[in-house]
């Protein structure tokens, strides 16, 4: 007893260090993948705690933002106006012409607009925190279960789908991106309904696996979502195929696809969840 | 009192600050290759200058949570940060008497040494699937960014840190 205290006092720090050593190098083994469906308090408060520092500390990143849009939009508008009082005898005769435009562009906006899948409500939502790690895509959005946000809730944006919510606490959610290398999506491709599923690699372009090998696809073959797996709608827009590999054996097709997002200039998002739940249709 | 109790959480604090920030969404489409590891360089500060606040410990706990914040497998920023503050702690008699356009370079060194510990101990799950242009612009990023995070250290050093508190 008496040399282990002896020990303990002459190597203290390097037995602390060995310990912490051997318990992150436990963690990085026993761990793995911490998306599991079980709620976690300390994980959820975590998340609240940082995605609430997060939006605190980019408030005036978003005020020096609006400012400089302000600006921007204000150098613009003088420029126009300039321009515009120049050409103004010319466009007098085509105004009734513009006018009709005008309206008709207010249509085709309108028509345009995205609708929210049957049986589900968009929330739409801002993305505060973003993964900066080069072995995971994920980010933190504002909306969190006060708003009615469940775990698996597909995440879209008018260009497409992007991926599903991991874990909610109070008012913050956990993306997983559809790009992670954790991701698998039951799509089919639109023209021909070739089944197939959509695996993230932590790039920016998704395997279509288990696809037949004489399976009817083409470059430019749009990708949806096929509705099966419980998660997804169907008919989200996943991607295009941008690749295809016949492969020499075996009984799968390779094929590759590029997602129709932007993951990079993410800002603000849509949450699909069932209509049941529905309340209020933003997130703070 | 309660101040002098705080005051020896303060490189923590930091710490879990630059962990918050690094994870920041900004709207700039150069964020998303040339961020910088903000908890590396706080904890290469506080590991060299106040070690004694600064531990495996501490180093753990800020990589459990960028692994947490960032969606990675939990322990791989972990075991690279331990490592760091080690290698740290071993050379820093050398790494204090250094001019600071060296410790910058030593800094560009380190955080591809880190990634290297990450792309490591990540393999064996991920094969060579990772962002190879963040890991390429994340070391740069750390350099260019690292006098403007150290002021701002020295500064918290010098206001609250100056003496030893709690040895």
């Amino acid at each position: 007893m008496t040399a282990i205290l002896v020990l303990w006092r002459e190597y203290r720090n390097a037995i602390s260090v060995f310990l912490t050593l051997m318990a992150a190098l436990f963690l990085l083994v026993t761990a793995g993948g911490h998306f599991n469906q079980d709620r976690n308090l300390v994980q959820e408060g975590l998340l609240q705690v940082t995605a609430e520092a997060q939006s605190l500390i980019l408030r005036p990143v978003a005020v020096v933002d609006r400012l400089q849009l302000r600006f921007q939009e204000l150098m613009r508008l003088d420029r126009e106006n300039r321009m515009y009082k120049a050409e103004l005898d010319q466009l007098r005769p085509l105004g009734t012409r513009m006018e009709e435009l005008d309206r008709e562009n207010q249509r085709l906006k309108s028509l345009l607009k995205m609708q929210p899948e049957p049986g589900y409500r968009a929330l739409a939502v801002r993305v505060v925190g973003d993964s900066s790690s080069a072995f995971a895509r994920s980010f933190i959005v504002n909306a969190g279960r006060q708003d009615g946000v469940i775990v698996n809730a597909p995440v879209t944006v008018p260009s497409g789908l992007v991926g599903r919510v991991v874990r909610a606490s109070g008012s913050a959610a956990l993306v997983l991106s559809m790009l992670d290398l954790n991701s698998r999506i039951p799509v089919l491709v639109q023209r021909s309904r070739v089944r197939a599923i959509s695996a993230g690699q932590n790039s920016p372009l998704l395997n279509l696996e288990y696809l037949p090998k004489d399976a009817d696809i083409e470059l430019g073959d749009a990708v949806i979502t096929s509705g099966t797996g419980g998660i997804f709608p169907k008919g989200l827009l996943v991607g295009r195929v941008v690749s295809l590999e016949a492969g020499e054996d075996g009984l799968f097709k390779r094929a590759v696809a590029q997602p129709m997002v932007d993951f990079d200039r993410i800002e603000e998002a849509h949450l699909l969840l069932p209509q049941a739940l529905s309340s209020g249709q933003t997130a703070k | 009192m309660i101040v002098s109790w705080l005051i020896p959480w303060l490189p923590a604090v930091t710490v879990c600050m630059a962990a918050i920030i690094q994870e920041l969404a900004i709207p700039v489409p150069a964020w998303a290759v040339f961020r910088p590891d903000l908890v590396l360089i706080t904890l290469f500060y506080w590991r060299l200058y106040r070690g004694d606040l600064c531990g495996a410990k501490l180093a753990f706990l800020a990589g459990v949570l960028v692994d947490f914040l960032s969606g990675t497998r939990l322990g791989v920023h972990a075991v690279s940060h331990i490592v760091l503050v080690l290698v740290v702690g071993l050379y820093a008699r050398v790494l204090r008497s250094m001019d600071f356009y060296y410790v910058l370079f030593v800094l560009l060194f380190l955080t591809c040494f880190v990634e290297g510990i990450q792309v490591l101990v990540t393999l064996p799950w991920m094969g060579g699937a990772m962002r190879w242009l963040l890991l390429a612009g994340r070391p740069v990023a750390t350099m260019l960014i690292a006098p403007l995070v150290i002021h701002l250290l020295v500064m918290v050093h010098r206001t609250w840190l100056e003496e030893p508190h709690a040895r």
